[in-house]
């Protein structure tokens, strides 16, 4: 097992439960199986029991699922072992977000240009890797399609309208899925970027692709595993992972440092443009799905001023579109990272910890007291949009991500912030996600998750060990 | 006899034997019909939680009478853990169901004493989020946080208005682990200590808008059930007692460069308990009471950095193990106050010869 992958490290990881149901099955030896047994002469031992990670996405014993099973059926190893078994007929495809990007040039000393270039010449030389490709395709879809989704359902009346939450970070949605079904109906189908810029590699060549997706977050395992997607990402890995694969096989990065810029050109699939796919847009470095959202609005109402309304910590901010006549909010959209506010968005959203309050007793304890106008903060009730992440500081703090120098992880953060505003080129994503939809294969590809909320969560399970 | 030469034969400043001190019983309350797992007092209001799910109030300045027994259809299992909100007239219990409820009194004036024949505490809040279920919750000083703690292996930290109806989760502290027993804020600061199954105790400051690990006191030799801080200005001490039957004092050494805190293990106090300690209470007199599953509580005193045991009553709730202690003061007179398995609460009047 990867020393580097270990479970200190790991912010996004999650032990598996006490619970995990996956039950011991008994292997049927032949179709004429006598239904009785003499007790001590039982036939055939228990099948050794495996867990994929199907199982996990379909357990509620715990949030993600354990290392192990994770290394099972996506790893850098795993990875290695197909690669070398693709046979002629399968090309290999390697798609990388920009957060891996980001923190890989910052791991290596590089800018980004550099790093892109050298990892293209790395991936082509060592892997025979046919194509390379950034995930901004895809996230230009996630983001236009996200776009009219959210209005659509503004449509809605006021009184049933609720926030929509993004769907794009898997532990968010593994967490929502596993442990607060309620939550299920608030979110937005919509696929993403990774999803969907795999379905787009793999439709748009004619040849058997093998796709392995660079992730900044160990959860995009479990999403690549999805029964919704599994065909669209074939192994996801992360920074870290590959760093480690390279330290296996012997690869020093570095030596693959190459001026040949034509080389991204000639990894791009036909009709990818790669001033695209290469590209990325404004709005927070986990994919500024609120901000673009917002962005839209502000086209669609040009008269009305955005307002950006900072939260109780830095990990949520709204953007709120106000029209200054009628200080009516026309739009709102917020961005909201990591656990400790993921679960008062939870609060505020369910609304369960209202229910027991006892109105006559509030009511005479206010008459008491001094009556506080609260400061204008960022309204969650009241939001159009919420892209959720599970990590505190959003995709740009992954689990899977390099570690800098600085010993504080705030610090890394804003150094790998700076470098994803300032060395990635920004793109129109609505614009371009719609000219893709309309124009490419993408047009008749639904890109829906099917959520599957666990409600059969027994709160009685047996614990073992003192529980006192 | 024997004993008694031994004594005088050994008489000497410098090691004191108990008894320096005298701890009587001034009443066993039967108060619960199962466990008592958890008690606080404040103001001479006493709190107590149980097995049997019931949380009650006891007067302790006048005829430590029973004067509430809060709703017990709100939690549907054990009541762990109860503390009250410095400087106010609010309840803060956590269960084994998972969840924190709040109680408060039906008028918001602090004068608590005057309407004691007709007090009644009402259920205000609910607060959920940990996964399973919660074995401590404490309030800071200035009654701003309430942490949590869960066999989820987590530490929670709310934020409450003045009022403390609404409450926000400030941080979700997740690097015990194994089963987290307790929690306990310290006397002045904003500074945290959790104690956990994993062995250890962990010191937690805020830092950013966050709040992070400042320390791991690593030394016991089993699950540390308690830890309590010195109730000082000047130093910041803790003391802890743990399965492994010890009672260790901890001192606050130093911020350490990479803003944590440097934290050294000063002393273990004289060997008493003969099973799991699982109680400890630092009283503002400077003593430390310590009690646990062999039933004894004992005392102890510090005199020129040497620890002593003062004073020891062994089979403080008969054959019963012992949950929690807490020293409180009422009417000038100097208690400790016990819970035991036997559904009892014991009230010690505790004296210094």
């Amino acid at each position: 097992m990867s020393a580097l992958l270990s479970e200190e490290d790991l912010n996004d990881f999650i032990s598996p439960g006490l619970a995990c149901v996956r039950p011991v099955e008994t292997k049927k030896t032949g179709k004429d199986e006598p239904t009785e047994f003499e007790v001590g002469k039982e036939p055939s031992e228990l099948e050794k029991v495996s867990i994929s990670l199907q199982d996990c996405l379909a357990c509620a014993g715990c949030i993600t699922s354990s290392e192990e099973i994770l290394l099972s059926r996506q790893s850098h190893t795993v990875f290695v072992d197909a690669w070398k078994n693709l046979g002629d007929e399968t090309r290999l495809a390697v798609s990388i977000s920009p957060q891996s990007r980001i923190s890989l040039a910052n791991y290596y000393g590089m800018m980004l240009d550099e790093l892109d270039l050298c990892l293209a010449n790395m991936f082509k030389q060592f892997f025979r890797c046919k194509y390379l490709v950034g995930t901004q395709v895809g996230r230009g879809i996630t983001i236009s399609r996200s776009n009219q989704a959210i209005m659509a359902a503004r449509q809605e009346p006021q009184a049933v309208r609720k926030p929509l939450l993004s769907a794009v970070c898997p532990g968010f949605v593994l967490y929502a899925e596993k442990t607060k079904p309620e939550l299920v109906p608030y979110l937005l189908n919509v696929k993403s970027p990774q999803q969907i810029t795999g379905s787009l590699l793999k439709l748009s060549v004619n040849e058997k692709l093998y796709h392995l997706a660079i992730m900044p977050c160990f959860d995009k395992k479990l999403e690549a595993s999805r029964p919704d997607g599994e065909q669209e990402v074939d192994c996801v890995i992360t920074p870290r992972e590959l760093v480690t694969m390279f330290q296996e096989l012997g690869i020093d990065l570095r030596q693959y440092k190459t001026q040949d810029a034509s080389l991204l050109r000639s990894m791009s699939p036909d009709g990818w443009d790669l001033t695209l796919h290469w590209s990325s847009n404004e709005g927070s470095s986990s994919g500024g799905f609120a901000f673009q959202y917002i962005r839209e609005m502000h086209q669609l109402n040009p008269q009305a001023e955005l307002l950006i309304v900072e939260g109780k910590n830095s990990d949520v901010r709204e953007y709120r579109l106000v029209d200054a006549a009628s200080d009516q909010t026309l739009a709102s959209a917020t961005e909201l990272y990591g656990f400790r506010n993921i679960q008062n968005m939870v609060r505020k959203l369910t609304q369960k910890s209202a229910k027991p309050r006892n109105a006559r007793l509030l009511k005479n304890r206010q008459t008491n007291a001094a009556v506080q106008k609260k400061p204008e903060v960022a309204d969650l009730s009241a939001t159009d949009f919420i892209e959720v992440m599970a990590c505190p500081g959003g995709c740009i703090n992954g689990g899977g991500l390099l570690e800098g120098d600085s010993t504080k992880r705030k610090t890394l953060v804003d150094q790998l912030n700076t470098r994803y505003a300032q060395e990635l080129v920004p793109v129109d994503p609505i614009r371009m996600g719609r000219h893709i939809d309309t124009t490419s294969v993408a047009h008749n590809m639904p890109y829906r998750y099917q959520f599957h909320p666990i409600t059969s969560r027994s709160n009685d399970v047996v614990s073992l060990g003192n529980t006192w | 006899m024997q004993l008694f030469i031994h004594r005088q034969k050994t008489k000497d400043y410098s090691d004191k034997r108990f008894p320096d001190a005298m701890i009587e019983l001034v009443e066993s309350l039967a108060l619960h019909k199962d466990k008592v797992w958890s008690l606080d007092d404040s103001n001479g209001l006493l709190a107590t939680g149980s097995t049997d799910r019931c949380i009650k109030i006891v007067n302790l300045k006048s005829s430590r009478q029973v004067i509430d027994e809060l709703d017990d259809t709100v939690h549907k299992k054990t009541i762990r853990s109860v503390a009250w909100r410095p400087a106010s007239c609010l309840l803060a219990a956590g269960s084994f169901d998972s969840t924190i409820s709040i109680w408060g009194k039906d008028d918001s004036s602090n004068d608590y004493t005057s309407t004691m024949a007709d007090f009644e505490m009402e259920l205000l809040a609910i607060i959920e989020g940990h996964e399973n279920e919660v074995k401590s919750v404490a309030w800071s000083y200035d009654g701003t946080y309430l942490a949590s703690c869960s066999r989820d292996k987590s530490v929670w930290i709310w934020e409450t208005d003045e009022m403390g109806e609404e409450y926000e989760c400030i941080s979700v502290l997740q690097e015990h682990s194994q089963d987290v027993k307790h929690v306990v804020w310290h006397p002045s600061l904003h500074l945290l200590a959790s104690s956990s199954y994993d062995d250890t105790i962990r010191i937690w400051k805020e830092f950013d808008d966050d709040w992070e690990a400042a320390a791991i006191l690593n030394g016991h030799e089993g699950t540390v059930w308690c830890s309590d801080f010195e109730k000082s200005e000047s130093s910041i001490r803790l003391c802890s007692g743990s399965d492994d039957r010890t009672v260790r004092i901890w001192k606050f050494a130093g911020d350490s460069e990479d803003d944590e805190q440097e934290w050294t293990c000063e002393a273990t106090l004289p060997q008493v308990h003969t099973r799991a300690v699982y109680s400890v209470a630092w009283g503002p007199n400077g003593l430390i009471a310590s009690t646990g599953s062999d039933g004894t509580l004992a005392v102890y005193q510090e005199v020129n950095g040497v620890w002593n045991v003062v004073a020891k009553t062994k089979q403080c709730h008969g054959t019963h193990e012992v949950n929690v202690v807490k020293w409180t003061t009422v009417d000038g007179v100097t208690m400790l106050i016990t819970g035991g398995d036997d559904g009892h609460v014991n009230i010690w009047k505790y004296t210094n010869l």
